[in-house]
């Protein structure tokens, strides 16, 4: 973990080095418009400290983030009067993450907005592939939770 | 009306995780090898719902599964996805957040195509989430009414 990452473009943000219209900030994280934004009132939601990884944000600013997901879930859907929100937190490259710093994504929805966020194919797994990747997780939870490499 | 997560957290087979909160779960049909669902145990339709002591938990969980994926898989890469609400298509009638495991060139698609509004607009909207967001109180997070929210009745349609 670091405070902050020089470079960093969320860095920046969260500290107020580059323009951003902000629409909420406390001591640990900042709401700010999407500058690409998917619909009206796209915001981002991103922690003051510099995280690359859900694996180095703590905890407790996990359990932050989830009460201000809620809330500016809830404040969008009145204020743009929405019918849903498609929040998404991408990590790694493969995701799609080009800033190696974490937030989410909070987009507002209106039913039959013709916007297609999130396709996932259905992939028809069988009960051994269930078993299998089970069995592979429960191993890693295992090794996490006695706090193993 | 079942609930196919309510379901889901009775049988065994695709159980990865539960306490007395929460469970998660393979998706049937996910997406990628390692597509998990974490849900609340209680049925809760929406986001605004889920009482904050819960999603909070709910979260610790995601971060949890996020770190099981790393160890158990190699799968450092992944999307965390709440589609809350049938306007953003929702899947199923019982809040979840989806943890997906992701590589290179897979079949998941998530982006769009970013729109452009006008000085004035993003003005407007800048000020009407600032206004709404600027009533939070950390210790007292704001509950939504549920009665008054209009995503209930297109959720619960969803069979």
């Amino acid at each position: 973990m670091e405070e902050k990452k020089e470079g960093c473009p969320f860095c920046d943000i969260a500290l107020g080095k580059v323009p951003s219209r902000r629409v909420y900030e406390d001591e640990h994280v900042v709401a700010v418009l999407d500058i690409n934004p998917a619909s009206q009132g796209h915001m981002i939601l991103i922690p003051k400290k510099h995280f690359s990884t859900l694996l180095e944000l703590p905890s407790s600013l996990m359990t932050y983030m989830a009460s201000m997901c809620k809330q500016l879930s809830w404040a969008v859907l009145r204020t743009m009067k929405a019918q849903g929100t498609t929040i998404i937190l991408a990590q790694g490259e493969a995701a799609g993450q080009t800033i190696p710093h974490i937030f989410f994504h909070i987009i507002p929805r209106k039913d039959q907005d013709g916007l297609k966020i999130v396709a996932l194919p259905q992939q028809p797994f069988s009960l051994q592939d269930l078993v299998d990747v089970k069995a592979m997780i429960a191993k890693g939870m295992k090794q996490e939770m006695e706090g193993g490499a | 009306m079942t609930c196919e997560l309510c379901m889901a957290m009775q049988g065994k087979e695709a159980k990865v995780f539960e306490d007395q909160l929460s469970a998660a779960v393979l998706h049937p049909r996910g997406a990628a090898p390692g597509h998990l669902i974490v849900m609340p145990r209680a049925h809760h339709s929406i986001m605004e719902q889920v009482p904050d002591e819960e999603l909070r938990h709910l979260f610790r969980v995601t971060k949890l599964m996020a770190a099981s994926l790393d160890k158990g898989l190699g799968c450092k890469d992944l999307d965390v996805i709440i589609s809350n609400g049938h306007a953003a298509g929702q899947e199923f009638p019982h809040f979840s957040i989806q943890v997906i495991p992701r590589g290179k060139g897979d079949a998941v698609k998530i982006g769009w195509e970013p729109m452009t509004f006008t000085k004035e607009e993003m003005d407007s909207i800048e000020a009407g989430l600032k206004e709404a967001c600027g009533g939070f109180n950390r210790d007292k997070p704001v509950s939504a009414p549920v009665k008054e929210s209009y995503q209930l009745r297109p959720v619960v349609r969803i069979p």
